[in-house]
C-alpha cells in the first residue's frame, strides 16, 4: 500500500458525469487471494487428473468397496434362519407389512398366495428374500430391502418359508390371475347391476368406508390420494368416474395391474358400498 | 452533510434532448413486474409449505408457476431495472442522447410484449423445459430481435459519444449487451415442429452442458456484470464520493468476464459430464472469488468518508447491504462448486437459499436503492415522499432476506444429511422421501414469512414512489443543473 500515494484523482470526472476515480493500488490481500485461487486451481487439476488419477467413477467404486466392507452381508442373499425365535419375529414383520396384500393366513389377496406350491418368482428361500428385497414394481410389490433391512427381510422370509403348503387353495380365485400367473386366466368381465347415485344412504357410505379401509387403503391410501394405486380424489378417472364406472372397475379390476377383480372377493353388496363411498367422496368437493 | 442525498433540491439534472420518458417507462415497468414476480414467488413458497395451494387447476400448479416466477423476477424485474439504469446513465456518461429514440421505444414495447407473452404461455404449460430458457421458440426469436435493436442503439450511442474516456460502468454494460444474445441464441437453437413446440439441436449431455453454460452466465452476465455497472454509476452518485480504485475496477472487470464464462459446468458435478469438464467448472468458479470481491471492495471502499451518512440515508444503506450480499454470495458460490461440498448441497434447498441471497440481497436491494434515488430526479421532485417508509422498507426487506436464506440453509443441510444417513446395518435411515419433507416443512413456512416481508417492503416502496410522483414539483426557474 505504500508504493503509491493514496487517493490521487484520475481526472476522469468531467468525462464521467461528475464521478471521480481514485488511482488507488489494488489491496495486497486481494492480489494474494487471486493468485492463491489460480494456483489452487492449477494444483487441484494436476493432482486430481494427473497425479492421483481420480475420477467420479473411481470414487463411486471406492464407496461401494467401503460399503461392502462395512456391511458385508448387505444386498446378498442372506442365510434365511430356521429357528423359532426368528420365525416368530418374522411373523410380526409380516403382520405389520405384508398382511394387507397377502392375507392373514398367506392365502393371498391383492398379492399372490404365499403358502401354496406355486411360486411365480421361485420358491427357494434366497429367491423369496430377493423378491422381498427388490420388489416387483410392475405388479405393485414394493422393494422392502431399503425399508426393512437385510435382517428383517431374512426373518420375514423365514416366516413365509415356515408356512409352505399350509394354504393349498387361495382365498380368492382372481388374485392369482391378477398376480400375473397368466393373462387369459383373467375371468370374463362381470356385468354390474346399475345403481342410482340418488339411492346412496348414510348406511351404505358407512359400510363402504369400512370396506375401503380394510381393502383399498393399502394401495390407494386412507385419504385416497393414491400411492401404489392412483389417486381417487384428484378428479381424474382413467376408467370413468360415474358410479357405474367405479362399480365396474372395482368388480372386474384392471388387467395387468395390481388392481384385482374385487367382485369375487367382496360380493356385490360390498362392491356397491365401497363404490358409493368413493363416488360420494368426489361429489363433496 | 447530515442531510440525506434524497433531500437535495432541485434534483432534476436532465439536460435537454435526453430521452427521460423511456427511462420513466422502464422504471414503472420495473416496479410493476417486480411486484408481480415476487408475488408469484410468495405463492410458490406457500405451495411448498402447504400443498393444497397448488389448487386443482393446472395453470396454478408449482410446475407452471415456478418458471413464471424466475422469468418474471430475472427478465422482467431485473431486465427493466437494468434498462432503466442504462438508459438513464448512458447519455449522462457519454454526454449525448441515445442514438435512436425509435429504437429505445421499440426496445421498451418489445420487451414488455415478450414479458406478457411469457406470462401467458408459461401457465398454459407451453415450455422448452430448459431452466431460465423455458420460453417457446417464437418468443425466443422476438427476444433476439429486440436485443439486437437494443445493441444497435447501445453501440450507436457509444460511437457518437462526446467524451473520450469510457467509464467502467459502460464496460460492464457492454459485457451484458454482447454476452446475453450469444448465450440466448446458442442455448435456444432448436428445430420448430409446431408453433409452440420445438426440438433442441443438442441432445443428452451436450444439451445439459450448453444449458448450464447459458444458465450460469444468465447469473453472470444478466444478474452480475450489468448490475455492477449500475453500482459503479449509482453508488458514487448517491454517496457523492470518488470511486475507490480505477485500477481495481478495470482489473476485476476483465478477470470477471474472462473467468465467468467457464464456470457453468459446476451445475453438473457428479453427472454424465466428463470429469475434466467438471473440474474446469469447479476451478474456474473458485477463481471467480477474487474478481467478484473486487467489485464488492470497490463499492464498499467508495463509501470511505460517507459512512456517517449510513445512519440516516436508507438509499446508501440499501446499496451497502446489496454489495455485502454480493460479497457473501460470491464467496458461497465458489465454496458450493467444490466437488465434496456440492455432493451435499446439490438438489437441496441450500441452492435456493444461495440464489436468493444473491437475488433478494444483491439484485433486489441495489435496484430499490436506485429506484428511490432516481424517482425524485426523473420526475423533478425535491425528495422522496416518505423517508420513514423508505427506512421501514430497508429493515423489513433486510430481515426478510436473512430469514429466507437462513431457513433455506438449515433446510438444505438438513435434507442433504438425511438423504445420506444410514442405519448401523447399512439401510437408509430415511428411506421414505416424504419423511424428510416433513422435517423441512417448518423451514418452508419460515421462508414464506421471509418472502412475505420482502414483498411487503416492495409494496411499501411502490406506494412511496407513487406518492413521490404525486408531490408538487419545485419551481424550476434556473436552467437544469447537475446534481452535484
Amino acid at each position: 500500500m505504500s508504493k503509491k500515494q493514496l487517493d490521487q484523482l484520475m481526472g476522469h470526472g468531467a468525462d464521467n458525469d461528475g464521478i471521480e476515480e481514485y488511482d488507488n493500488p489494488l489491496p495486497d490481500w486481494w492480489i494474494g487471494l487471486f493468485i492463491f485461487t489460480v494456483l489452487f486451481a492449477v494444483g487441484y487439476t494436476v493432482e486430481y487428473h494427473f497425479i492421483s488419477g481420480r475420477s467420479q467413477d473411481a470414487a463411486y467404486l471406492a464407496q461401494l468397496e467401503d460399503a461392502k466392507e462395512r456391511w458385508p452381508e448387505f444386498g446378498k442373499a442372506v442365510g434365511v434362519p430356521t429357528d423359532a425365535a426368528s420365525i416368530a419375529e418374522g411373523q410380526e414383520i409380516y403382520v405389520a407389512n405384508c398382511v394387507n396384500c397377502h392375507g392373514a393366513n398367506l392365502e393371498g389377496g391383492i398379492g399372490p398366495n404365499l403358502a401354496d406350491d406355486e411360486w411365480i418368482h421361485g420358491g427357494e428361500p434366497d429367491q423369496i428374500a430377493a423378491i422381498v428385497t427388490e420388489g416387483v414394481a410392475a405388479k405393485g410389490m414394493p422393494a422392502w430391502g431399503g425399508l426393512l433391512g437385510p435382517d428383517k427381510v431374512a426373518k420375514v422370509t423365514a416366516f413365509v418359508v415356515s408356512k409352505k403348503g399350509t394354504q393349498p387353495t387361495s382365498a380368492a380365485p382372481t388374485p392369482a390371475a391378477a398376480a400375473g400367473a397368466s393373462a387369459e386366466a383373467q375371468a370374463d368381465p362381470v356385468e354390474v347391476d346399475p345403481f342410482d347415485p340418488a339411492d346412496i344412504t348414510d348406511e351404505i357410505l358407512a359400510a363402504g368406508a369400512e370396506v375401503y379401509k380394510t381393502n383399498c387403503a393399502v394401495c390407494h391410501l386412507e385419504d385416497m390420494t393414491g400411492q401404489v394405486g392412483p389417486s381417487l380424489v384428484d378428479g381424474e378417472w382413467k376408467h370413468g368416474g360415474e358410479l357405474s364406472d367405479i362399480m365396474n372397475t372395482v368388480t372386474n379390476g384392471i388387467p395387468e395391474t395390481a388392481m384385482v377383480a374385487w367382485g369375487a372377493v367382496l360380493g356385490d353388496e360390498k362392491v356397491r358400498d365401497v363404490s358409493a363411498f368413493i363416488y360420494s367422496k368426489n361429489q363433496e368437493d | 452533510m447530515s442531510e440525506p442525498s434524497v433531500a437535495a433540491a432541485p434534483l432534476n439534472p436532465s439536460p435537454p434532448g435526453y430521452d427521460d420518458a423511456v427511462v420513466k417507462r422502464f422504471l414503472i415497468a420495473t416496479v410493476v413486474w417486480g411486484i408481480v414476480g415476487m408475488l408469484v414467488g410468495v405463492v410458490l413458497a406457500l405451495q411448498l409449505a402447504w400443498w393444497p395451494a397448488n389448487t386443482n387447476l393446472p395453470y396454478f400448479t408449482f410446475s407452471r408457476l415456478r418458471p413464471l416466477h424466475t422469468n418474471a423476477v430475472i427478465f422482467a424485474f431485473g431486465g427493466n431495472i437494468l434498462f432503466t439504469g442504462i438508459y438513464y446513465s448512458m447519455p449522462r456518461l457519454l454526454r449525448v442522447p441515445m442514438w435512436s429514440k425509435a429504437l429505445s421505444e421499440f426496445h421498451f414495447w418489445g420487451w414488455q410484449a415478450i414479458i406478457v407473452s411469457a406470462a401467458v404461455t408459461l401457465p398454459l404449460g407451453l415450455t422448452q423445459t430448459h431452466e431460465y430458457a423455458e420460453l417457446i421458440w417464437p418468443i425466443d426469436i422476438a427476444i433476439a430481435v429486440v436485443w439486437i435493436a437494443f445493441a444497435i442503439n447501445f453501440f450507436g450511442t457509444i460511437a457518437v459519444r462526446k467524451v473520450k474516456h469510457l467509464y467502467v460502468a459502460i464496460w460492464f454494460y457492454m459485457s451484458f449487451v454482447i454476452a446475453i444474445p450469444i448465450l440466448h441464441i446458442f442455448n435456444n437453437l432448436a428445430i420448430p415442429a409446431t408453433l409452440t413446440r420445438s426440438y433442441p439441436i443438442y441432445s443428452g449431455m451436450t444439451d445439459a452442458l450448453v444449458q448450464w453454460w447459458y444458465g450460469h452466465n444468465a447469473v453472470g452476465f444478466f444478474l452480475t456484470t450489468p448490475f455492477l455497472g449500475l453500482m459503479y454509476y449509482f453508488l458514487p452518485r448517491a454517496a457523492n464520493r470518488p470511486v475507490y480504485s480505477y485500477r481495481l475496477s478495470i482489473i476485476h472487470f476483465w478477470a470477471l468476464v474472462f473467468i465467468y464464462i467457464w464456470a457453468g459446468p459446476h451445475h453438473l458435478l457428479y453427472s454424465g459430464l466428463p470429469d475434466w469438464v467438471q473440474t474446469t467448472g469447479m476451478v474456474f468458479s473458485l477463481m471467480l472469488l477474487a474478481p467478484s470481491w473486487g467489485g464488492m471492495l470497490n463499492g464498499l471502499l467508495t463509501l470511505r468518508g460517507a459512512w456517517d451518512r449510513l445512519r440516516s440515508d436508507y438509499i446508501l444503506k440499501m446499496m451497502v447491504v446489496a454489495v455485502s450480499f454480493y460479497g457473501m454470495s460470491t464467496f458461497e458460490g465458489p465454496m458450493m462448486s467444490i466437488r465434496s461440498v456440492n455432493g451435499l448441497s446439490h438438489y437441496t434447498n441450500w441452492t435456493i437459499g444461495h440464489v436468493h441471497s444473491g437475488a433478494l440481497g444483491w439484485v433486489g436491494m441495489l435496484s430499490f436503492g436506485i429506484l428511490y434515488w432516481l424517482v425524485p430526479r426523473l420526475w423533478n421532485k425535491s425528495k422522496v415522499y416518505s423517508n420513514k417508509l423508505g427506512e421501514t422498507h430497508f429493515w423489513i426487506g433486510t430481515i426478510g432476506i436473512v430469514i429466507y436464506t437462513v431457513a433455506m440453509w438449515a433446510a438444505g443441510v438438513t435434507e442433504g444429511l438425511m438423504w445420506r444417513a444410514v442405519n448401523p446395518d447399512g439401510t437408509l435411515m430415511y428411506a421414505d422421501f416424504s419423511t424428510i419433507v416433513g422435517y423441512i416443512q417448518p423451514f418452508y413456512w419460515l421462508r414464506l414469512l421471509g418472502g412475505l416481508m420482502y414483498l411487503s417492503g416492495v409494496v411499501l416502496m411502490a406506494y412511496n414512489l407513487f406518492m413521490t410522483v404525486q408531490q408538487p414539483s419545485p419551481e424550476t426557474g434556473a436552467a437544469p443543473q447537475p446534481a452535484k
